[in-house]
């Protein structure tokens, strides 16, 4: 691997965290837009990134909610006291 | 400060993500209830000391991993950590192209990831020792940035990027696992 592309794997999961400075930002966008292999891994953990967090939504029972709702306002009840 | 009967009109919203961080950290439904419930309630008795207009997300999150750690990990089994000095960036992405050549065909992505289904995911990340799997669940999860992980856990920055980038690792050596098992690696593709 070339050197260039070996930093801008090292940085590409803080440059996906937008975690990078913007000059090594910059430095990472003008890598991948030249260099097709980096564009392709670094794509591929975008689309994994995005595929992950929608597999870990949950869907909030609405019988808990209301069991959440009504334990905050027993809750308010006891505050007020 | 914050005035408690806003409470469930600012928190409430919030209540949906809380309870998937849950239930992945406590990995069943009725400890995950239970964890957010506390969580809330924590947070209501505490509104008053939180000052508005600061990060109130944050604030949940904080109060939801404390929660978790002081109360249901104990009892939790503990996932290994594996031995991770041979896992490369890009882990999963690299194993799916051959030796050879750099090479990953489109195809041979979209197989893995189509192929993955829900519960390989959660499993996945279930399965990840604790100090990773928070990390990767504030970040991946929740789109929080490094420093208000390093916050809400309590450690530093620097140790907040370690975990995540080996949390995040081991995470795709599963999912790896879980891929061949299904069979969606392309042939010739090396077990790791």
């Amino acid at each position: 691997m070339k050197p260039a592309c070996e930093q801008a794997i090292e940085e590409i999961y803080l440059y996906i965290d937008h975690e990078l400075t913007w000059w090594r930002r910059r430095r990472i966008r003008r890598h991948l837009a030249n260099c097709r292999p980096c564009l392709e891994g670094y794509t591929f953990e975008q689309r994994l990134r995005v595929i992950v967090k929608e597999c870990l939504s949950e869907e909030v029972p609405p019988e808990f909610l209301n069991r959440l709702q009504q334990a905050i306002q027993r809750e308010r009840g006891t505050v007020l006291e | 400060m914050a005035d408690q009967a806003n409470f469930e009109r600012d928190a409430m919203p919030y209540v949906g993500q809380l309870y998937a961080a849950a239930m992945r950290m406590t990995r069943n439904p009725a400890d995950a209830e239970d964890l957010v419930q506390e969580t809330m309630l924590k947070a209501y008795r505490a509104y008053d000391t939180f000052t508005e207009g600061t990060n109130l997300k944050a604030w949940l999150y904080r109060i939801l991993t404390n929660t978790y750690i002081n109360r249901y990990r104990k009892a939790q089994r503990r996932p290994t950590e594996t031995d991770l000095g041979e896992v490369e960036d890009l882990y999963l992405y690299r194993r799916l192209g051959s030796e050879d050549t750099a090479d990953v065909s489109r195809s041979a992505e979209d197989q893995l990831l189509d192929g993955l289904v829900e519960s390989d995911i959660k499993e996945a990340v279930e399965a990840l020792p604790e100090h990773f799997r928070l990390p990767v669940l504030l970040a991946d999860l929740e789109g929080f940035s490094y420093k208000e992980i390093a916050e809400i856990l309590d450690i530093p920055i620097g140790t907040v990027m370690s975990r995540l980038h080996r949390g995040r690792k081991q995470l795709q050596r599963a999912l790896w696992e879980f891929a061949s098992r299904r069979g969606l690696v392309p042939e010739g593709a090396d077990a790791p």
